[in-house]
């Protein structure tokens, strides 16, 4: 009976690496279980990163998991043989510490060019200067709710002639977007599974993110940090279309739009109206809690 | 020091025995009991949450009829906020630090370094009574403004925890009580650890558990103003109108629009991880000292490598405080922050690293005793692997892009806190209820417990690796709105029958536990065989036939001397020359 606990051992580590194999592999009885599909034609490395830490620390798991059931397996034996009494190995001391802190000195090494694609090397503007490129599209979130003001003729966002979609954003597809983001009130985060994607948004900042989607592609757009019982419905759709098409409707950022002028500046002044009431909400709700004599009305 | 008075005394004092005692066993029996109380609360909440995330707005079970009559037993989605707030708050901040350092680090200190009580007995006493009051708070808290509770995590992320949560001010009063009950707990453990060991008990003869627990105490004592601090600002914005983490809403350039603000929300998430990442190792530390003890005496088998275990736990400790970065990856903080954070968290995998080396070539060679405590004690280093593991991977902040926030993080401390810290602890209440209650718990209800818990934590956890990876975020009421996590459905529903099988195979535990407080079999004084001081008492104590203190005037050697050759036992105790 007792011998049958290295087994129990055992299994752990062989079920973990074989469920996360076969996820990886996609075969799962429902649901994919690994990254979603990439939809991001300029995903950062950030999917050969996480099949490389997997690897490495799924080989880990295997070692570790077969030496522990092995010396429960042997520990287990009965017999009239009595324990070990040896308490070190300097040896073996030395080389267990040493070879892991290489292969994590190396990790953390081999996992900066990803991280530095999705965050430092913004794309460059397209017109030589070798500038990066301008915000097309201000993401400005809100409980619980995604506003997109896309920059419009102007090419420039926070302009009158901002173009202003609810939870649903265009995107020119096959080029680099980068998109500049805000929140009204709480911290939100945009979070793009497809696109391999996640920024909060944090009051006061202005983050940017980047991406590339193909013509035609559409993906799931979430909040992935907490902003209130509305948290889980906070979500959009990202719709990648051709650049004519995009420009008919939302200007191409060059000058070259085709809105009308007085339909977008409506469109602004509607949006400014929405968020002022909801600051005005918000300020209510602050001198509510200020002066508690008041909330009786 | 019921022990030593007189049997009249003794019945006198009988009545207060448990209320206001001084005596550091009977506090760490206090803490150990209502450990296992909130225990029972966080597990409820836990499976409220999981009942949420399988059959999204369907009736809870008992409780909903209950408490949401006028809703026809359906959770709000505001509740289901306060269920996750509170089950971790109450995890957290009522089991698994007051278990581990209230009710073991009460009751073992003095007891293994043979001093006759805590330094501050009453310091001592006042520590947990202050987390009833903090724990009435905590009820306050949800209770105050139906429908309204503290719902915004228990990382209290502001805007969102001073503007839209009413109760929030009580919850942070509950953490404050606590946070002070810590602290007396930590300058108490710290002062008597240097200043009361016996003869001979010099620091590296010390038992890991000690070692353990004193090195959560100097975290304690380090990060705990911090976020007192912070708790206190935090409170005073919500309060008193001050701006520490309140910012000023800007509308657009044109416009800008101010509310009482000009804080700054990434501060809190400073100050907060800067505490609560260190209290990620004060969870776990001393579950690895009393790990290392029960493994080499179940090993019959000297502890490998005392001195590495013992300067990994202080690498974690210090590599600890210059981690709390990589909960913030993904905040907005300058990229180049986080590029160092990710190294620094790379490397704490290498004193963790050790430690698991270490616990391996312990058991490698020895003579297993599979007790129920063993078990739980090797149960603890093969859920600590693979908790460890998925660590490495988060540590890079590339991929967390994709995995923070999402069920993969959630995997991952589960693993580690409940999976890990929780084993441990049961490990550790099957290894010393001898010594507290005079009794052995019951071995094969014991295994039970264990082979149940080991499966279900596995069924229960293991998935939300993968949930995670698809990218289903934290904190949603019901993920199965978002057409993308549709088809994951099914497999809520498997993590939750897990759970509920899981929190039902706690009941073995618990009829296991108060059982055996009253039938279990009569223990000897040592009945491991155990080297550590605690198990050195010569007689027991005629009241309450518990083991009376210990009566080593001299310590001679380490622990872990098992097995030596030349010896006719197969231990050695610390106090025999």
């Amino acid at each position: 009976m007792n011998r049958g606990w290295s087994l129990l051992f055992l299994a752990l580590p062989v079920v973990v690496i074989g469920s996360f194999a076969m996820a990886a592999m996609g075969l799962s009885p429902f649901g994919r279980l690994w990254l979603p599909v990439n939809a991001n034609q300029s995903e950062p490395g950030i999917d050969r990163l996480v099949n490389l830490l997997h690897i490495v620390v799924g080989v880990v798991l295997a070692l570790t998991g077969l030496f522990f059931a092995a010396a429960i397996w042997r520990g287990t034996r009965g017999g009239s043989q009595p324990a070990a009494g040896w308490s070190h190995n300097t040896w073996l001391e030395v080389l267990w510490t040493l070879i892991p802190a290489a292969i994590l000195v190396w990790l953390s090494l081999s996992q900066y060019s990803a991280w530095n694609a999705s965050r430092r090397d913004q794309p460059l503007a397209g017109d030589g200067s070798g500038l990066p490129r301008r915000p097309l599209i201000r993401v400005v979130a809100q409980r619980f709710h995604w506003e997109f003001h896309h920059a419009g003729v102007d090419g420039v966002t926070g302009t009158a002639d901002d173009v202003v979609r609810l939870n649903e954003l265009v995107v020119p597809g096959d080029t680099d977007v980068v998109l500049e983001l805000i929140t009204r009130d709480v911290v939100h985060s945009f979070g793009v599974p497809a696109l391999r994607l996640k920024q909060d948004i944090v009051p006061g900042l202005t983050p940017l993110v980047w991406f590339r989607m193909k013509n035609g592609d559409q993906v799931e757009l979430v909040c992935t940090e907490l902003c209130g019982w509305g948290h889980y419905l906070m979500q959009a759709r990202i719709r990648a279309v051709s650049a004519e098409t995009y420009a008919a409707g939302f200007g191409d950022g060059n000058g070259q739009g085709a809105i009308s002028s007085t339909l977008s500046t409506s469109l602004t002044a509607l949006t400014s109206l929405t968020a002022l009431t909801s600051l005005t909400a918000l300020r209510s709700s602050w001198s509510l809690r200020l002066s508690p004599e008041v909330s009786g009305d | 020091m019921i022990e030593t008075v007189g049997p009249s005394g003794v019945i006198a004092r009988r009545r207060l025995w448990w209320l206001f005692s001084t005596d550091h066993r009977v506090i760490g029996c206090q803490f150990l009991f209502s450990a296992l109380l909130w225990l029972a609360v966080g597990g409820l909440l836990a499976l409220a949450i999981r009942w949420q995330l399988a059959w999204p707005w369907t009736e809870i079970p008992v409780l909903g009829r209950w408490l949401f009559a006028d809703n026809g037993g359906q959770i709000t989605p505001e509740f289901y906020n306060v269920l996750f707030t509170m089950h971790a708050t109450v995890m957290i901040f009522f089991v698994v630090i007051p278990v581990l350092s209230g009710a073991f680090g009460n009751y073992l200190i003095p007891l293994m370094i043979g001093a006759h009580d805590m330094a501050f007995p009453k310091l001592n006493m006042l520590s947990y009574w202050l987390m009833w009051p903090a724990f009435g708070l905590l009820l306050t808290s949800v209770v105050v403004a139906p429908g309204e509770g503290p719902s915004s995590g228990w990382t209290a992320y502001p805007p969102l925890s001073v503007l839209f949560s009413p109760a929030q001010g009580y919850w942070i009063g509950s953490l404050l009580l606590v946070g002070v009950a810590s602290m007396l707990g930590a300058i108490n453990y710290i002062t008597t650890i240097f200043q009361m060991r016996v003869p001979g008990m010099t620091m590296l003869r010390l038992p890991m558990t000690v070692w353990g627990l004193l090195v959560t105490a100097v975290l304690q004592a380090l990060a705990l103003p911090v976020l007192t601090a912070a708790l206190l600002m935090l409170l005073a914005d919500q309060w008193l109108g001050t701006g520490f983490f309140v910012p000023a809403y800007v509308l657009n350039e044109a416009q800008p629009e101010m509310v009482p603000g000009g804080g700054d929300p990434l501060l809190w998430q400073h100050l907060f991880w800067f505490y609560s990442h260190p209290a990620v190792y004060i969870m776990i530390l001393p579950a690895m000292g009393m790990v290392s003890d029960m493994l080499s005496c179940f090993s019959r088998k000297p502890l490998f490598g005392y001195r590495p275990m013992v300067f990994s736990m202080i690498a974690i400790a210090g590599l600890g405080f210059v981690v709390w970065g990589h909960h913030m990856f993904v905040s907005g903080m300058n990229y180049l922050l986080s590029a160092s954070f990710a190294v620094s968290t790379m490397l704490i995998a290498l004193p963790s690293g050790i430690k698991v080396f270490n616990w391996l070539a312990t058991v490698w060679g020895g003579r297993l005793q599979m007790t129920a405590a063993m078990l739980f004690s090797l149960g603890f280093v093969s859920m600590f692997i693979v908790g460890g593991l998925s660590g490495i991977v988060m540590a890079s902040p590339a991929v967390d892009i994709v995995i923070h926030d999402t069920y993969y993080i959630v995997a991952h401390f589960h693993y580690v806190l409940f999976g890990s810290s929780l084993l441990a602890v049961f490990g550790g209440i099957h290894f010393w209820f001898p010594r507290m209650f005079g009794r052995q718990m019951h071995e094969g209800l014991g295994k039970l417990h264990f082979l149940l818990t080991y499966l279900l934590l596995n069924g229960t956890f293991l998935p939300m690796h993968w949930l995670g990876l698809r990218g289903m975020p934290r904190r949603y009421a019901d993920p199965s709105i978002v057409e993308g996590f549709r088809d994951l459905q099914p497999w809520n529903e498997f993590i939750t029958w897990c759970a509920i099988g899981l929190g039902a195979a706690q009941l073995v535990f618990f009829a296991n536990f108060f059982g055996s407080l009253v039938w279990g079999r009569r223990s000897g004084l040592n009945p491991w065989q155990a080297n550590t001081l605690e198990w050195q008492a010569v007689e027991p104590d005629h009241a309450t036939k518990v083991a009376g203190q210990v009566v080593a005037t001299r310590v001679w050697r380490g622990p872990y001397e098992y097995s030596q050759p030349g010896r006719a036992t197969d231990f050695w105790p610390q106090n025999e020359p």
